[in-house]
């Protein structure tokens, strides 16, 4: 799908306009913060006409869905059908998940627009040095394949859960980054290419 | 000393853009750090995400942090407790600085002094297995100095926040000062303007009913209502017993703000020493504050100057009545006295009277004052009251009933008493003599054989030319002289032979007059005069002898203290 043939399609977050493909590292601090940001952003999508898929924090499905359900096509899942399987961290079968979402929504034509956000805060009782690893590889390869659909992903970091043993590593893997109430592009975000992290998802992706 | 020195040699290897990419995103990692710590989030946060962002930036660990309070308390951080022993006393030691740290197990250390304006307010521990390089000790300062910076604003912020809490708590005191002020100022301006313009007692009352919305009873310090304010007035208005509001006086007196009895929050009423009264706020809900606290202390403030303002006229009025009256007593100008007597309402020009009272000597001038002033209210006398030589002087307009008076005295004072009443004066210049008489009288009164009673001087008769006061004991002697054998023989048989003399002389000799007057048989009437006869050896048909012993009789009634 030709990505640049999408015209006044406003796709905005924190009052800052994205642009189909990008990928968003969100910092926030709690989930008042996180929703302030979050609701309106997938609320916009849903009044649009855009497919919207949120990888919802633990317990929290039922309520987005009473929030937002009726809005449009939303499709919502926790982290046990989204970043985990079996309580461990599964890059493999989450691209799996995004990208046949992603196909079945936009490929098809069903919907012109996507947008994808989760919320990473089931991290944070499981942080390592190898998870940490993983998630920079898992992001690094998000911003590769985002750019195949017409869409935009966000990952919501909670800075009261996590340090800067993963904040850096994080703002490295995205290349624009929403902190502080300010969206800053980092031209030396690790890219694929550079770092040679190819998961599973970058070989199913391969057409 | 720099961790420069330690720092694995720079090669001269040439960079590639990867690399150049790597470290340019590491700047980019610790400016985004940056500016998390500027945020606005506490100190020992800042200090965190400082800690755990040593292994993203270099191959350091984080082995230790400590905060810094602005009165130099250290604070060891999450994790510094786990960290090598005596790792705490060797930071000491660099004495806030940064600098090298030589421990057993052989790591290098690096102990990052965070300095910010306002002095040093951390430390930060960093481990190695062996020395970083150069570009990691690079952002590894980088990363101490963003961090002091951080925490010197947070510093600063967090003295800001308790300057403006400490200001908004002083405003929240002021605001509630002002308001307390201006309610305050109410309740003085309302009670003053109804104090000035003279509604007295019921104003004060009903101005203080509605300042607190709760009634208010104004009491003398019997506990008898003199007014009320609001609704809910009872009626009879309840009265304690003499005791136990004497004991609540006291009670309240001890204490320099309103005291609470059980539905009642009452203050004294008391210019000075003297209790003048009680205000009272009937509260059976208890829902008084201090607003309605203040305003009955200022009430009773302004009650105090009211009921003091009374009892000053009283006294004047009091005064001025004395003064008159020792003044007409001692002799005084008709015109000059007719005007002052106007002045106080006083018709003087009625017929008078002066009235001597002298009470029993264990009672107080004072208290047979006040009973002498309360007798003429009940009876009705118009009269003045004064005191004169340690007796109690009365001028009473039209013929005063000495036997009322002096039953009324007797009752409510409980003790033995004389009156003397002097004659009757058309002008005030007669008055003088009128007391004269009135103290003739109650001085003979006094020295009677039934001292308690009332004697005027019209009842003296003969005998006031017979006591001159001088001569008493040559009047005593005359009597002794004529009366004698009969004093004795009736006091030694208990007989009447004085009496039936006395009376049959009154009667001018008339045995059938005397014996009705007496109410005795004639034949008994004439024993005891022939008995009489006997005793004294005297003849009553004689005109010398029955003068004589008429006027011995008509003493020795007076002696007698009979009516």
């Amino acid at each position: 799908m030709d990505q640049e043939n999408r015209t006044g399609h406003e796709v905005t977050f924190g009052g800052v306009a994205l642009a189909p493909g990008d990928h968003l590292c969100v910092f926030h601090r709690g989930r008042t913060d996180r929703d302030r940001l979050l609701v309106p952003f997938l609320a916009e999508g849903l009044r649009a006409g855009d497919a919207v898929l949120y990888l919802a924090a633990e317990g929290e499905r039922e309520t987005f869905r009473e929030r937002l359900a009726a809005a449009g096509d939303l499709d919502l899942t926790e982290p046990d059908g989204g970043h985990l399987r079996d309580g461990e961290f599964a890059p493999d079968a989450l691209f799996g998940t995004l990208d046949g979402w992603s196909r079945r929504k936009l490929a098809t034509g069903d919907h012109s627009f996507g947008r994808i956000a989760g919320d990473m805060s089931w991290a944070a009782p499981r942080l390592s040095s190898a998870l940490i690893d993983a998630l920079l590889a898992e992001e690094v390869a998000v911003t590769a394949w985002g750019k195949r659909f017409p869409q935009v992903v966000l990952c919501l970091y909670d800075l009261d859960l996590f340090g800067g043993d993963l904040i850096i590593p994080m703002i490295k893997a995205h290349p624009k980054v929403w902190m502080a109430g300010t969206l800053v592009e980092n031209p030396y975000y690790c890219s694929a290419a550079e770092d040679g992290h190819h998961p599973g998802f970058e070989r199913r992706n391969t057409p | 000393m720099t961790p420069e020195n330690d720092a694995v040699p720079l090669g001269h290897e040439a960079k590639t853009d990867s690399w150049w990419r790597a470290q340019l995103s590491d700047l980019y990692g610790l400016f985004a750090i940056s500016m998390m710590m500027f945020d606005g989030r506490e100190a020992a946060d800042i200090l965190r995400l400082a800690a755990t962002s040593v292994p993203s930036l270099s191959g350091c660990t984080t082995d230790a942090a400590y905060l810094i309070d602005e009165d130099g308390t250290v604070t060891p951080q999450d994790g510094a407790e786990e960290a090598y022993p005596g790792l705490g006393a060797e930071v000491g030691k660099l004495g806030g600085h940064s600098g090298r740290i030589e421990l057993a197990d052989g790591h290098w250390r690096w102990c990052y002094a965070l300095r910010g304006l306002g002095g040093l307010t951390g430390n930060l521990v960093v481990r190695a297995e062996k020395s970083p390089s150069r570009d990691e000790l690079f952002l590894l300062s980088s990363l101490g100095q963003q961090t002091a910076a951080a925490l010197a604003s947070s510093a600063l912020l967090k003295r800001e926040r308790r300057q403006s809490v400490t200001l908004r708590e002083l405003n929240e005191q002021l605001s509630t000062s002002v308001k307390r002020l201006k309610r305050q100022t109410q309740v003085h301006d309302v009670l003053s303007t109804i104090s000035a313009s003279g509604a007295g007692e019921p104003g004060i009352a009903n101005a203080l009913h509605e300042l607190t919305a709760l009634p208010v009873a104004i009491e003398d310090r019997f506990g008898n209502l003199r007014a009320w304010g609001g609704p809910g007035r009872p009626d009879p208005y309840p009265k304690v017993a003499v005791h136990r509001r004497e004991e609540l006086l006291r009670h309240a007196a001890t204490l320099s703000e309103p005291v609470r009895v059980k539905d009642r929050l009452i203050s004294l009423v008391r210019p000075r020493h003297e209790v003048l009264g009680v205000l009272a706020l009937i509260d059976p809900g208890r829902t008084a504050g201090t607003d309605e606290v203040f305003a009955l202390e200022y009430g009773s403030t302004v009650l105090a100057l009211e009921l003091s303002h009374q009892r000053s006229l009283a006294e004047v009025e009091l005064r001025l009545r004395r003064d008159l009256v020792d003044d007409l007593i001692t002799g005084t100008g008709d015109g000059s006295a007719y005007a002052r007597a106007d002045a106080i309402g006083h018709d003087l020009r009625r017929p008078h009277h002066v009235v001597v009272l002298r009470w029993s000597g264990e009672l107080a001038e004072d208290m047979v004052a006040e009973a002498t002033a309360r007798a003429v209210t009940t009876l009705g006398l118009a009269s003045l009251v004064s005191r004169h030589s340690g007796a109690v002087v009365l001028l009473v307009a039209g013929p005063p009933d000495g036997a009322a008076l002096h039953a009324s005295l007797s009752e409510s004072l409980g003790a033995e008493g004389a009156i003397g009443i002097g004659s009757r004066c058309d002008t005030p210049a007669r008055l003088p003599k009128s007391y004269a008489e009135a103290v003739r009288a109650l001085e003979i009164r006094r020295g009677s054989h039934t001292p308690n009673g009332v004697t005027t001087f019209d009842q003296l008769g003969i005998y006031r030319i017979l006591d001159t006061g001088q001569n008493h004991a040559d009047v005593v002697e005359f009597v002794r002289e004529w009366l004698g054998k009969l004093l004795d023989y009736d006091a030694q048989r208990n007989a009447e032979l004085v009496a039936t003399l006395a009376q049959y002389l009154e009667c001018g000799g008339s045995y059938g007059d005397t014996a009705a007057a007496l109410m005795i048989h004639r034949s008994t009437l004439r024993y005891r005069l022939g008995r009489i006869r006997d005793i004294t050896e005297l003849d009553l048909n004689d005109v010398d002898s029955r003068l004589n012993l008429h006027l011995a009789t008509r003493v020795w009634q007076v002696l007698r203290g009979s009516e």
